[in-house]
């Protein structure tokens, strides 16, 4: 009986002592952690938006289409940046990218971060450069990738109808 | 003091722990596509080797035999998780880099296999001064199989071109079947070097078993069925 005891009492104490351990390594590291996770988005965002320097993330309000799923806007006023996510009815695995829209309503630069099929897009999104959300509807679908393309369209053109819905707030 | 050397020097060829005690295979052969992942990997399992070698000595008296495997568990765990916190603060592309490998350092052989085998059994300086020697032989088979496949397979050293080579690599060295071919020939080479003999390290002594079996021997013979094959 003693022995079970001392056995119950040395692995409570091991974890406990284990315990605050990585509490305080916890408490060191994940403010480190979070500011470089920080650093890391606000690089990605600043691909899509030429001369961006620092954003600011904008809350989504009601209605808000389930495709976008984060807006930024920058702070000099130099656009916003969605993230983007193709609709669940798409595929499996949706396609995800960022779209950087500039303060006057045109597709400054995509960069897809997630696609998963098997025939590539290749240099498809860059063909919407440069357009405003009523034009997007004029650009053909790629060949041979007409649902990845539909999908494409579909959720940019929900990004920059987000984007002017803010900018007109 | 020689009896130290002897004890640092013997994990690095003589008892290495990967070429010699085939311990470790999982994260050596994924972690040793490239040589800066590999010495990162080696690295980082040998801040835990050390770290876990040390408590578990020092806790060896204290430590009830009935939990200890928990307990070792925990020991290894938290150090390996301190170690990914680190890692993650300040070594972010390293992190990215080890991804899973890092966490199932808990798991790997080399550390609860000397921390069964040596630090429950030594003193705090003889286990700390083991799992030094261990965990530099692991980063050395390590960069020494990420040298044969970055600089082949990839032509690349570190990341940075090797000259000529470049122009003949042999993409499958980078791949899991190079992977094991290269494993393959480092433990046959380090055989042939050091003239080891196989019987040996599978007699009744070297079992890791030994301290519990009834049929252990004196001997070097063993009437378990490990014996048949070897």
């Amino acid at each position: 009986m003693n022995k079970n005891i001392k056995s119950i009492v040395v692995l409570f104490s091991i974890c406990l002592v284990v315990a605050v351990l990585l509490a305080a390594v916890n408490y060191i590291t994940d403010p480190i952690i979070k500011k470089n996770a920080l650093l890391a988005e606000q690089a990605s965002l600043r691909v899509v938006l030429e001369g961006a320097e620092e954003f600011e993330e904008l809350s989504l309000g009601e209605g808000t289409p389930a495709t976008v799923t984060g807006l930024y806007k920058e702070i000099n006023g130099l656009g916003y940046v969605v993230t983007v996510s193709t609709s669940s009815s798409y595929s499996q695995s949706p396609m995800t990218f960022t779209v950087g829209v500039t303060a006057g309503g045109k597709i400054a630069d995509i960069e897809i971060t997630n696609y998963s099929e098997t025939k590539n897009f290749e240099d498809y999104p860059d063909s919407f450069k440069g357009l405003g959300g009523s034009e997007i509807n004029g650009v053909d679908v790629f060949s041979g990738v007409t649902y990845s393309s539909e999908a494409f369209k579909t959720a940019l053109s929900d990004a920059l109808t987000t984007v002017e819905e803010v900018a007109a707030k | 003091m020689m009896k130290v050397w002897k004890n640092l020097f013997k994990g690095l060829v003589r008892e290495n722990p990967v070429l010699v005690l085939l311990l470790g295979t999982c994260p050596t052969l994924a972690m040793s596509q490239s040589v800066s992942n590999a010495l990162g990997m080696g690295l980082a399992a040998t801040a835990v080797l050390i770290c876990s070698n040390f408590v578990i000595s020092l806790l060896r008296n204290v430590i009830p035999d009935k939990v200890r495997i928990p307990c070792y568990i925990v020991v290894i765990a938290a150090f390996v998780t301190v170690v990914e916190m680190l890692m993650h603060a300040f070594l972010p592309s390293l992190y990215d880099a080890l991804g899973t490998f890092l966490s199932l350092i808990v798991v790997n052989c080399i550390i609860l296999g000397r921390a069964e085998m040596y630090a429950s059994k030594n003193g705090v300086f003889d286990s700390v001064i083991d799992a030094v020697g261990m965990g530099l032989g692991f980063t050395l088979a390590l960069f020494c199989m990420a040298t044969v496949r970055e600089v082949f397979g990839a032509g690349t050293f570190m990341g940075i071109d090797v000259p000529v080579i470049k122009s003949f690599t042999v993409p499958i060295l980078k791949e899991a079947s190079g992977g094991f071919f290269v494993f393959g020939v480092l433990i046959a080479l380090v055989n042939k070097l050091f003239k080891r003999e196989p019987k040996k390290e599978f007699s009744c002594a070297g079992c890791p078993s030994a301290a519990f079996c009834s049929l252990k021997r004196e001997d070097s013979s063993c009437e378990g069925k490990e014996s048949e094959g070897v």
